[in-house]
């Protein structure tokens, strides 16, 4: 073809694009611009003069358009011959912009170049604005819901945890027939209470996607133990048979969340022993492996009321039951089998109903399950191993002095494993009197107690008159470890001091070592920054005090705390990116007090660096602080979770 | 996982000499796609995807580490290191031209040549510097980044067309584009553009080569030069090259020069 014919052509196709609705601009293949249609000379109001020749692709977008084109648009429109769909905003002659969606390509070889379409994209992009509000709002709502919820079912706790102690109270009180009577209502009234905000709490967990499943090495066979174990007794008294059947061979351990199985399992038997009259409640388990994955078909069978067939999959609706007189007659708020089956579907296993009205009913899943990888079961198996293999201590007698029940009971749970001979005391001064008394080899003290603390106590003994009290070892279990208090120590002649909450074979062995005479004078720190594991584990002493003996109530609390956590990773993972101020003030006020009552000292100091950092607008180092609290979150997390699991097998 | 895997590290040719490439912001290694062919016949050709620039696993990129480019200079010494690299000429586009300005100051026993193709000191402009950048143009950049979310993480990978000369290449680029994270995308652009090395620069001590660009708004000539002046001893090169990827876009140019740079180094040392 000639340079005319060519020229002839281009012409032609030019005019064309003339008529079409959406911009059009080519460059030369150093990307000036050759040519641009009407639609481009309307929304950036200029003549085609002004453009053609004289300006590149790249001068058409804004200043951060022009960065993005050039890194990364460009490269790849090179390298590629086309690229699409690239959002950009052309800056007018005026200022304003007009947003388009860029799509380009290489031309041929024989014209080289470039040719862009733009598609007008200022109505999508009101759209897709739009749309993205509305779903960040409904995400919003549907997170406040279960903060509401969980909130609640915190706030209604504590109260009702005081009326069934209240309750507890009044029937060791010798109460009249009739009063008795009242407060057996009272109390079984209560319990149900406790048991649906128990219940509501963990249905709006799973529904707002807040649970996590926690897999771990676990006996399968175990659990259904605990659930037969638990509704026995229940069972008798009505004359109901409960019983499993498994599988001759044991399994082997498996990989999954223990806990929420044994919810399920639980929750299907609780529902069973409720609707069986007479007859027998039987727990199946088949099972079947392939490689290292085991199929396990379990079956909850009962000879009960059973449930029609138009409500059968009714049962599984959150507060609903079979019919509005079950609820009047069998109690309940027809959570159970709603929490069962989701907690199933966070499995992928469907949970699956069959019944005959009078005859009985069986639900049935299938989960397949991972065997445990050898180092999962070791660390299962190890850490009972190795707190077994820790060596007894009966030749040692050790003085505890704490003014915290909670800790005493704690340290004399340990005591009574390494059978240890102890005494214990909540204050100072009667320990003293003690001393003079009995024979020791070792004394354990709190620091901070009233009236006499225990540095107090360590000067005290050490200008003990007799000489074997004077120079007994002195052992500190603090909870507060700086150099400050270190020196204080010294000076009050304290040997060593185990960080609370201890790890327990480092206590052992500081017993020991002391206790055996093998201390010498020389002092022993458990120092904060060296001891990782101390530090960084979560400091459960004051809930734990808060708590004490009440496990339910701390199991529940804990839940909550974990809830708050995770929603607030959640949020501290949407202010890396988005910065919001509102947001991120927020989220810090709402974990004051958890950072608080965990001691989560260094995690509060970091709240306070962010905002600092992202009130100067130092973005970078903000979100990589942000970055280390999350995962410090996290940790904190999994010691709260892992505090519930302990609760929740104990 | 190793640093091979998190840096999908490729080494291609087999010639004595190492040349480790390390690609800008906005890229990955194939931007060094047509460098390695020219250079592959007789050098060992190291390219690697910059931490959160590849498909690497989630979770893995620790903005702690490279909230500034010192934790990148770190990843080119650990690959030195791992790989066993010695005399490594370090050819870095774009931002990672400073980068390896970093690694051959923190390590200059490692490293025998700096190749800087389109470098800044500082894209802000500061004072009487000039970098061509204001710190609100970074705040749109941002923002167009942002908009571009879907566009160049879901829609850009399966919208490359194929390549007529080069049919393979769409699928392996779309494949690492498909994977990168538009948030750590967004933390590297400010942490690029918010940089500044220019006290780096009088410290080089290894032999260096700018590669400039006639036209590219990214890295203008004023900043190459500035990074000339300041970089001892170094060589400058005015490439007539469009943009600022002179490597995707003349090659042969670029190539050249740089052969010229490494057989001029090696007649001075013989």
């Amino acid at each position: 073809m000639s340079n005319f014919a060519e020229d002839k052509a281009a012409d032609a196709g030019n005019a064309n694009y003339e008529l079409l609705p959406c911009g059009i601009v080519r460059t030369d293949a150093k990307q000036r611009i050759t040519f641009v249609n009407g639609m481009v000379r309307d929304w950036l109001d200029v003549t085609a003069e002004e453009l053609v020749g004289r300006r590149r692709f790249n001068e058409l977008l804004t200043i951060g358009g022009k960065i993005f084109f050039e890194t990364h648009h460009a490269t790849r429109l090179e390298l590629e011959g086309a690229v699409r769909e690239l959002n950009y905003d052309l800056a007018a002659k005026d200022g304003s912009r007009v947003p388009v969606l860029v799509n380009a390509h290489r031309l041929p070889e024989q014209t080289p170049g470039y040719l862009y379409v733009l598609l007008p994209f200022s109505e999508r992009k009101k759209h897709e604005a739009v749309l993205k509000e509305a779903k960040l709002a409904a995400e919003l709502a549907d997170r406040a819901k279960a903060t509401f919820i969980s909130t609640i079912s915190h706030e209604i706790r504590t109260p009702l945890h005081a009326i069934l102690e209240a309750g507890n109270f009044l029937l060791k009180d010798n109460p009249r027939d009739d009063q008795a009577e009242l407060i057996t209502v009272l109390r079984s009234a209560g319990q149900n209470l406790l048991g649906i905000v128990n219940d509501i709490l963990d249905m709006s967990k799973l529904e707002s996607g807040l649970t996590e499943l926690d897999t771990r090495a676990f006996h399968f066979q175990e659990i259904i133990d605990q659930a037969i174990n638990t509704y026995t007794h229940r069972c008798r008294e009505k004359g109901v048979t409960l019983r499993a059947e498994l599988p001759e061979t044991p399994l082997p351990p498996l990989m999954g969340d223990a806990v929420k199985i044994g919810q399920v399992i639980n929750n299907l038997v609780s529902n069973a022993t409720k609707f069986t009259a007479n007859g027998e409640i039987v727990v199946g388990l088949a099972r079947q492996c392939v490689g290292d994955r085991h199929t396990l078909a379990v079956s909850v069978r009962d000879t009960g009321i059973g449930i029609p067939e138009d409500r059968l999959e009714a049962v599984f609706q959150p507060f609903t039951q079979a019919s509005a007189a079950t609820s009047f007659s069998f109690g309940g708020t027809g959570l159970g089998l709603a929490i069962a089956r989701r907690i199933l579907e966070a499995h992928a296993a469907p949970l699956t109903v069959e019944s005959e009205v009078g005859k009985g009913t069986t639900f049935r899943f299938t989960l397949t399950l991972p065997e445990a990888p050898p180092e999962a079961v070791s660390a299962m198996v190890d850490k009972q191993a190795l707190a077994d293999a820790l060596p007894p201590l009966n030749h040692l007698r050790v003085v505890n002095i704490d003014d915290k029940a909670a800790n005493l009971l704690i340290n004399a749970r340990y005591f009574r494993e390494w059978k240890l001979n102890f005494v214990q005391y909540n204050n100072a001064a009667d320990a003293l009197a003690a001393l003079g008394e009995e024979a020791c080899d070792l004394v354990l003290l709190d620091l901070k107690m009233p009236e006499m603390d225990g540095y107090e106590l360590a000067r005290r003994i050490r200008r003990h008159p007799d000489p074997r009290v004077k120079a007994l070892p002195l052992i500190a279990l603090s909870a507060s470890a700086n150099r400050k208090v270190s020196e204080k120590m010294l000076d009050a002649g304290i040997n060593g001091l185990v960080l609370k909450p201890f790890e327990p074979m480092y206590l052992h062995h500081l017993i020991k070592r002391y206790g055996e005479g093998r201390g010498g004078s020389s002092i022993t720190w458990q120092d904060a920054a060296e001891d990782e594991t101390a530090t960084d584990a979560v400091d459960f002493t004051d809930v734990a005090e808060i708590f004490a003996g009440d496990d339910p109530d701390y199991k529940a609390f804990l839940e909550v705390i974990h809830h708050d956590l995770l929603e607030a990773v959640d949020h501290l993972g949407k202010c890396i990116v988005d910065f919001n101020e509102a947001r991120f003030k927020t989220l810090k006020h709402n974990l004051v007090s958890t950072t608080r009552v965990f001691r989560l000292d260094g995690l509060r100091q970091q709240f306070g660096e962010a905002a600092e950092l992202l009130e100067a607008g130092d973005r970078i180092n903000f979100s990589a602080l942000l970055e280390r609290m999350i995962t410090r979150i996290r940790e904190v997390d999994a010691g709260v979770v892992g505090k519930i699991g302990e609760l929740a097998a104990a | 996982m190793n640093l091979i895997d998190d840096h999908q590290i490729t080494i291609t040719g087999t010639g004595d000499r190492t040349i480790l490439f390390s690609h800008g912001f906005g890229g990955d290694q194939s931007m060094f796609r047509y460098l390695v062919e020219a250079f592959a016949p007789d050098y060992r050709c190291v390219t690697y995807n910059l931490a959160g620039a590849g498909p690497a696993a989630p979770g893995r990129f620790r903005r702690e580490r490279y909230r500034d480019l010192r934790g990148y200079a770190a990843d080119v010494i650990a690959i030195c290191e791992e790989l066993q690299l010695q005399d490594v000429i370090h050819v870095g586009h774009s931002v990672s031209a400073m980068i390896g300005v970093l690694a051959a100051n923190d390590r200059p026993d490692l490293f025998s040549s700096l190749v800087l193709i389109g470098p800044s000191a500082r894209y802000i402009n500061d004072g009487d510097y000039y970098g061509g950048f204001s710190a609100e143009d970074i705040e749109e950049l941002l923002e167009v980044m942002g908009s571009n979310y879907l566009g160049w993480s879901a829609r850009m990978g399966p919208a490359i067309m194929g390549n007529a000369e080069r049919p393979a290449l769409g699928e392996e680029l779309a494949g690492s584009f498909q994977k990168t994270d538009p948030e750590i995308a967004r933390f590297f652009a400010r942490v690029t553009f918010t940089s500044d090395n220019r006290a780096d620069l009088p410290k080089v001590s290894v032999p260096s080569l700018i590669l400039q660009c006639d036209e590219d708004i990214i890295a203008p000539e004023a900043v190459g030069r500035y990074v000339h002046a300041h970089i001892p001893g170094s060589r400058f090169v005015l490439l007539k090259a469009r943009g600022h990827c002179p490597n995707i876009s003349e090659p042969a140019q670029t190539s050249a020069a740089i052969r010229t740079f490494l057989n001029e180094l090696s007649t001075a040392a013989a």
